[in-house]
């Protein structure tokens, strides 16, 4: 009879006694938690110990548990060591939850809005407990994705895993490689600083190109939500970049790993007959039970993947923040992500829509098809040589074309503004901010001479300087001063350098470096460049003398170089030629506050 | 590996990501104020960029502002809580209204012992329980009371207050000698702002000052916040704001006579009532310029807001027509211009001044110089500025 009015556990302490009674009960929910293993079951798998009943109740979380049921009950031993995977396959998902979950913590504390977006990343950087180390992550996780879903394209060719039957899990795989671009892409917008929003307006100014014009301008239309990025196309991105990428991804992904349970993994080559696929047909010898020994080995790749990375992003990667976007300042140097440098590099090659839109549709085109169009049927690298050539020069190809992608490659910049941005750069930090405030000494240094006080030679007497007025008035005598030892010299030492490398088509070019106070814990520093002007021939290159050394302008001047007038016998002032000086530069502040050597960049 | 090993190298890196996370954690407080001051730092610095950009040119490059053009901002008034002026003089009239109180105390005590005197004789006077004795006995009654309560220390009491009355004094005349007004309050004050000196600048930066025209012979303060249809975003705007702010350290150890320009409130005249100013349209050749006081002028060349563009010597650094050798390059070069034969020196230093736009140097700009400085200067302001920069040979 029950103990109470209808049968409970009580009558189960009453039979059994408690501690047998609640050890069954304990049992009972672990094995319906774990959807067949009980705590003797999980205690032998995780001792590398056979199952002790029958039949294998390692298996049944396989059949009956909605997780479990999509990964493979077993194995095929060769595909469980680091080659022939290189787990990138696994550490693609990895680095997708890891972008879901910290870009589930920034979605908080973000709002698409050109005018709240900026705010939000310092609100996030300042005041949102674990905010840098999420956006940090996230960065990162981004990078890492991308990097590790090219390799994994790149180890798929290389083993030709792509052949029959696994052509669709090749496209479905092409197709996840492009969303993980354009999900880091789109991504790139949001913080709506300066990168962001140059890197983007580049990238999307190729859907501008796409023939015919209505089409591009359509397309650019659709994509920016108006001519030029804005709120638009900032909320455009958003939404693509929380909402309609991931799902897709969510999606893909899906088909993709089904797909790879439904054939297996392929086995590396040489273990295959020529055209046999026995991915699906394991050996009892051969199989490695996902339970234990996957699962053990994907939760410690998981923990030390983890550990890596935050590893990473305490010490080695902060996410980089610029000033706020700008629409009418485009930043020296410029350019799209850098998985979209090789795109650039193509650019810089010629015409905007063969190279820019064609050619990497074609390409594109080719890839999703490859699978279809090499029906060669071994696998093996001998007998792949051609393919595996060709790949091998694709990735040449690509990393040239990256480098050409880069500002270091065929842009042409004048040396006074190279020589300013390398010193002060609009965006990020330079040896000028990086200076620690105190070791600031106000005072004009030049290039001329590190060690004497002297006066700089070129001055353009009586001139009119355009202002705000960048120190020194080179319109008047001006003496540079010794440099001070330690960082200041430093600092004047790497001008000179900078001088040296950038300063050859720039005649008797000198740099100067003003530092005065401007507020307090304010201090004003003005680059200066001032050089002579080359005498230009009629194709635009400048004149030389007939020592080599370049020819330089001579004007009309009230002063002589020394700075004195004279009057002619009829009470006039005389001219003088005097060599034509032009000078560049810019004002950079530095707050005592701002420590750019510090965190944060 | 075996799976025992696996088992701990995966527990040893979730345990090892903990610790760090924790650790981070811990540190988070730090690193988010740490964060803050830097960008603090940083906004301070683009707006100082910002500051170059757009603001220099009537506010001054080192934030005194330009005399007759804007006001300074780097400035006291904008800062303090009280015109250290105003609260001397307050505190002086206070004191002299204490003074004359106790004086007048001491009268009405005077005045009742001769009134007791007279009273008394009255009353002998009068016939015993007549209404007329009754009615004396009463104000005696009250004259009596007033003399019972008055202090006699109180000729003492005016005696300490003088020195400090005079003490008073001269320290109104020093604040008055460093220029603080004495009947002004401090701007926020004055304005009746109550939302704080960060949202006082930002209201006037995002929407200008409409109708600041009025004050400042049509030098407007226009809206520079993009809400309000200006050129500026509201982060630059926050970026201005910072930068303004950082010259409270600097701006509170300054007195109104270090600065080029105070500021106005509407209903405030531009130059002083009684002053004869020269008015647009005086025809310069009719004046004699004669006779400056370089000394004045030297002065006068900071007061009127020359030595802001045209730089002095130590002065401010940038130079649009530098003051220096001024007065040959007038000789040698100006005058051999047709249109300036028959001139002096001086005549064409004046009609520069006066109407900057007439002859515009070969390079020169024709915007930037105000146009208004007949309304601003006597003829003796014209003569001691001629003779100041007639002394740049």
């Amino acid at each position: 009879m029950s103990v109470l009015p209808f049968p409970s556990f009580l009558d189960d302490i009453k039979e059994k006694g408690v501690r047998k009674a609640v050890m069954e009960l304990i049992d009972e929910t672990v094995e319906r938690i774990t959807a067949g293993m009980n705590i003797q079951d999980i205690r032998e798998a995780l001792r590398g110990d056979p199952p002790s009943r029958r039949p294998n109740p390692r298996l049944t979380p396989h059949a009956d548990a909605f997780w479990m049921h999509m990964r493979p009950s077993y194995y095929h031993q060769a595909v469980t060591g680091i080659y022939p995977t290189f787990r990138l396959g696994f550490l693609s998902t990895f680095t997708f939850v890891i972008e879901i979950i910290t870009g589930m913590f920034l979605m908080i504390f973000y709002t698409p809005s050109p005018t709240a977006a900026y705010q939000n990343m310092i609100n996030i950087m300042t005041n949102v407990p674990l905010g840098q180390f999420m956006r940090d992550l996230h960065r990162l996780g981004a990078e890492a994705m991308v990097i590790v879903v090219a390799l994994h394209t790149i180890r798929t060719f290389a083993t030709g895993s792509y052949k029959k039957p696994r052509q669709f899990t090749w496209f479905t795989g092409m197709v996840l490689l492009v969303l993980t671009l354009f999900l880091s892409f789109t991504g790139y917008l949001l913080p709506w600083d300066q990168l962001a929003f140059w890197a983007v307006t580049i990238g999307t100014s190729m859907a501008e190109a796409a023939p015919p014009e209505i089409v591009g301008t359509n397309l650019n239309l659709l994509l920016r939500g108006a001519p030029d990025i804005g709120a638009g196309g900032l909320l455009r991105f958003y939404l693509l970049h929380v909402f309609l990428l991931p799902m897709l991804t969510v999606i893909f992904l899906g088909v993709h790993y089904y797909k790879v349970v439904l054939h297996g993994h392929s086995l590396p080559p040489r273990l295959e007959e020529i055209g046999q696929d026995t991915a699906k047909r394991v050996p009892m010898d051969k199989r490695v039970y996902f339970i234990p020994d996957v699962a053990t080995t994907e939760v410690m790749w998981f923990g030390m993947t983890i550990f890596v990375m935050v590893v990473m992003v305490i010490w080695f990667f902060h996410a980089p923040l610029e000033t706020h976007a700008n629409p009418n300042v485009t930043p020296l140097h410029t350019t799209a992500p850098w998985y979209f440098y090789w795109l650039q590099g193509l650019l810089k090659l010629g015409d905007k829509v063969l190279f820019g839109l064609v050619l990497p549709a074609v390409l594109l085109i080719a890839f999703f098809v490859y699978p279809y169009l090499d029906v060669a049927k071994s696998r093996r690298y001998a007998h792949r040589r051609f393919q595996l050539s060709l790949m091998l020069s694709f990735i040449f190809v690509m990393l040239l074309l990256s480098y050409m992608g880069t500002a270091k490659w065929g842009v042409q910049t004048a040396g006074d503004q190279e020589i300013v941005q390398a010193l002060a750069p609009m965006e990020g930090v330079g040896p000028v901010r990086a200076m620690p405030f105190d070791a600031w000494v106000n005072g004009t240094y030049c290039t001329s001479d590190l060690d004497r006080d002297h006066k700089l030679q070129h001055v353009q007497w009586g001139a009119t300087m355009p202002r705000p007025l960048l120190y020194p008035d080179t319109s008047r005598e001006v003496l540079c001063q010794a440099v001070p030892e330690g960082k200041m010299r430093k600092l004047m030492e790497e001008f000179v350098r900078l001088k040296h490398k950038w300063g050859k088509d720039l005649p008797n070019v000198v740099g100067i470096l003003t530092v005065s106070d401007y507020q307090h814990d304010l201090k004003r520093i003005d680059l200066k460049v001032i050089w002579n002007v080359p005498e230009l021939g009629a194709d635009g290159k400048p004149l030389r003398n007939p020592d080599g050394s370049i020819k330089i302008k001579m004007v009309e001047s009230l002063y002589d170089v020394d700075g004195r007038q004279e009057l002619d016998a009829n009470g006039l002032p005389k001219t003088f030629m005097v060599p034509a000086i032009q000078f560049s530069g810019k004002q950079v502040f530095v707050h005592r506050l701002s420590e750019y050597q510090g965190v944060g960049h | 590996m075996s799976i025992q090993n696996k088992i701990i190298v995966g527990i040893a890196s979730f345990v090892g990501t903990m610790l760090l996370i924790g650790w981070v954690i811990i540190n988070e407080p730090a690193r988010m104020e740490v964060f803050t001051k830097q960008w603090e730092g940083r906004s301070i610095e683009r707006g100082a960029e910002l500051y170059l950009n757009n603001c220099y040119s009537c506010h001054g490059e080192d934030g005194l502002g330009l005399a007759g053009y804007a006001p300074a901002l780097k400035n006291p008034m904008l800062f303090l809580d009280e015109n250290p002026g105003k609260v001397a003089n307050d505190q002086l009239r206070a004191l002299r209204a204490e003074r004359d109180r106790l004086v007048r105390a001491v009268e009405t005590y005077q005045a009742d012992i001769v009134e007791r005197a007279e009273l008394l004789a009255r009353l002998d006077a009068a016939p015993e329980g007549s209404e007329e004795r009754r009615r004396i006995q009463m104000r005696l009654d009250e004259v009596d009371t007033r003399i019972r309560l008055f202090d006699p220390t109180t000729p003492q009491k005016i005696e300490a207050l003088l020195p400090r009355i005079a003490e008073q004094e001269a320290k109104v005349e020093a604040l008055r000698a460093q220029g603080w007004e004495l009947n002004r309050e401090p701007r926020l004050k004055e304005l009746n702002w109550t939302g704080g000196l960060e949202a006082y600048l930002r209201s006037t930066l995002i929407a200008g000052r409409p109708t600041s025209g009025q004050l400042w012979n049509g030098n407007i303060m226009q809206a520079w916040g993009q809400e309000a249809g200006g050129p500026l975003r509201p982060d630059e705007i926050e970026n201005l704001v910072a930068f303004i702010m950082n010259y409270r350290e600097e701006a509170l150890k300054l007195t109104p006579n270090d600065i080029r320009q105070g500021f106005k409130i509407a209903g405030e005249g531009t130059v002083a009532a009684d002053k004869e100013v020269l008015g647009a349209g005086v025809d310069i050749i009719a004046l004699d310029l004669s006779g400056g006081d370089v000394t004045a002028g030297q002065q006068k060349y900071t007061s009127f807001g020359c030595a802001a563009c045209h730089s002095a010597p130590g002065g401010a650094a940038y130079s649009f027509a530098p003051t220096a050798g001024t007065y040959t390059r007038v000789q040698n070069v100006r005058l051999r211009l047709d249109q300036f034969s028959g001139y002096t020196a001086e005549q064409y230093l004046a009609e520069s001044i006066l109407y900057p736009s007439r002859y515009i140097v070969p390079g020169g700009e024709a915007v930037q110089m105000p146009a208004n400085y007949a309304d601003q200067m006597d003829l003796k302001d014209l003569r001691d500025i001629i003779a100041y920069l007639s002394t740049y040979r």
